[in-house]
């Protein structure tokens, strides 16, 4: 991969060259596509969620002001894009979740992971199906703020730059998210139950 | 001795480097002693290891994203902004580009000749159906009023942020169902030409309408109110 640093990329872009924008997209679009998983828990509008994040990303770079890391300004928009997408969803009427599951089946077996025997694929498997239904259940700002940290990688100074919050408030809500899923990942057997009592 | 709802606020802190070295030396110790506090600390890092397990990236995504990549944006000039609040708002922020495009006259005729110079007004509420399907009436009349409203007042902006505002409302994708505009518009623009581009605000979203329908805006509600409502 090369070396150019993200400055030079951006100018480059900036200037006309639309191809230098694909170093951009080859350098985050799992981590942005991980992310909008985490956030909207569907492959398909994950994979809808990061083409809509690039592009905007993209028009809208004449905007940024180089104040943020790049990824920190492009998971925002990830993230932000993925609130409004939920916000949107929830006016309409909701789709069975049966459907998506037995569509996200199909897609997880094109992972192979020969280290690991079927009853620990199917332990991680069903073990990431109760982190995404504990995601969900999380207040929207909470989740995009676990979400900013565990996948983008944030610091809290950052976070709060991002969203225009104090770092208190980051603070806390992380701790409160952390704490919801817990406690949800806890009754579904996810993590051993020695919190259960607390 | 820290109490064990502190240290498990500290775990979270720990967890995201987000402590001291004396903090960390606390939280350390008091888990040591601790076993409840320990399987916090345990459930903690087994949700970051869950969240951080990454999956690979679906076929075709990053021809997508690169088909929907398009010619560099191009920057648009002598446009009038104004902005609509509700009955009980009474500020309405215009700019515009004088000079070059022909739509402003008398009062600000010396403003003008500086060139491309854009202005911000504030002005009388300014409300009305902005309905698409009644365009002609209403936002014809209300063009009228804006362009009316814009020459009162005007205070200079610099060009720089008007270029801002002009990359954040181009267009990223029609509007998704539900999400289509059709009632009153936060913000209302007038092109030059006479036309005008409503603009609307829904959470973090900007959705703008040229009158060929609405579409989602690069910019963010954000972007777009920073630039607008100082």
């Amino acid at each position: 991969m090369s070396l150019i640093s993200e400055k030079e990329i951006i100018e480059k872009v900036l200037g006309g060259d639309v191809n230098a924008f694909e170093e951009l997209v080859l350098r985050y679009e799992k981590t942005v596509y991980n992310l909008a998983l985490r956030m909207v828990s569907d492959r398909d509008d994950a994979f809808d969620m990061t083409q809509e994040a690039f592009i905007k990303a993209y028009n809208s770079l004449p905007s940024f002001r180089g104040d943020s890391k790049f990824s920190v300004w492009l998971y925002r928009i990830t993230t932000n894009i993925c609130l409004d997408f939920l916000r949107s969803k929830k006016r309409r009427p909701q789709v069975s979740l049966t459907a998506h599951d037995d569509e996200d089946e199909d897609v997880q077996l094109d992972i192979p992971d020969p280290a690991a025997d079927p009853e620990g694929q199917l332990i991680k498997k069903l073990g990431m199906q109760s982190l995404s239904e504990g995601l969900k259940l999380l207040p929207d700002k909470q989740r995009q703020i676990l979400v900013m940290r565990e996948l983008g990688g944030m610091s809290y100074a950052e976070i709060g730059a991002a969203l225009s919050l104090e770092e208190g408030t980051v603070k806390s809500r992380i701790f409160r998210a952390r704490k919801r899923l817990s406690a949800y990942l806890i009754k579904r057997g996810n993590i051993p139950d020695e919190l259960a009592s607390k | 001795m820290i109490d064990c709802e502190k240290c498990r606020e500290m775990i979270s802190c720990l967890l995201d480097d987000e402590l001291g070295d004396a903090e960390r030396g606390f939280v350390r110790e008091h888990i040591e002693h601790c076993p409840e506090c320990q399987s916090v600390y345990d459930a903690f890092c087994t949700i970051s290891e869950q969240m951080r397990e990454p999956e690979p990236l679906p076929e075709g995504l990053h021809e997508k994203i690169m088909s929907g990549v398009g010619a560099k944006p191009t920057k648009k000039t002598g446009i009038v902004w104004i902005k609509y609040l509700s009955a009980a708002a009474c500020i309405a922020l215009v700019i515009f580009a004088g000079a070059k495009s022909g739509i402003l006259s008398s009062d600000n005729a010396d403003n003008d000749a500086a060139g491309d110079m854009y202005y911000v007004t504030a002005t009388a509420p300014v409300r009305g159906d902005v309905e698409g399907s009644e365009p002609e009436n209403d936002s014809s009349t209300c063009n009228e009023t804006q362009k009316q409203l814009a020459m009162s007042s005007a205070a200079a902006v610099d060009e720089a942020t008007a270029d801002k505002l002009t990359a954040l409302l181009e267009p990223v994708s029609p509007a998704r169902g539900d999400t289509a505009r059709t009632g009153e518009a936060d913000y209302a623009v007038s092109l030059p030409d006479g036309g005008t581009v409503l603009i609307y605000i829904d959470g973090q979203s900007v959705y703008a309408d040229f009158g060929d329908g609405a579409f989602l805006a690069v910019g963010s509600a954000d972007d777009v109110r920073a630039l607008l409502d100082k």
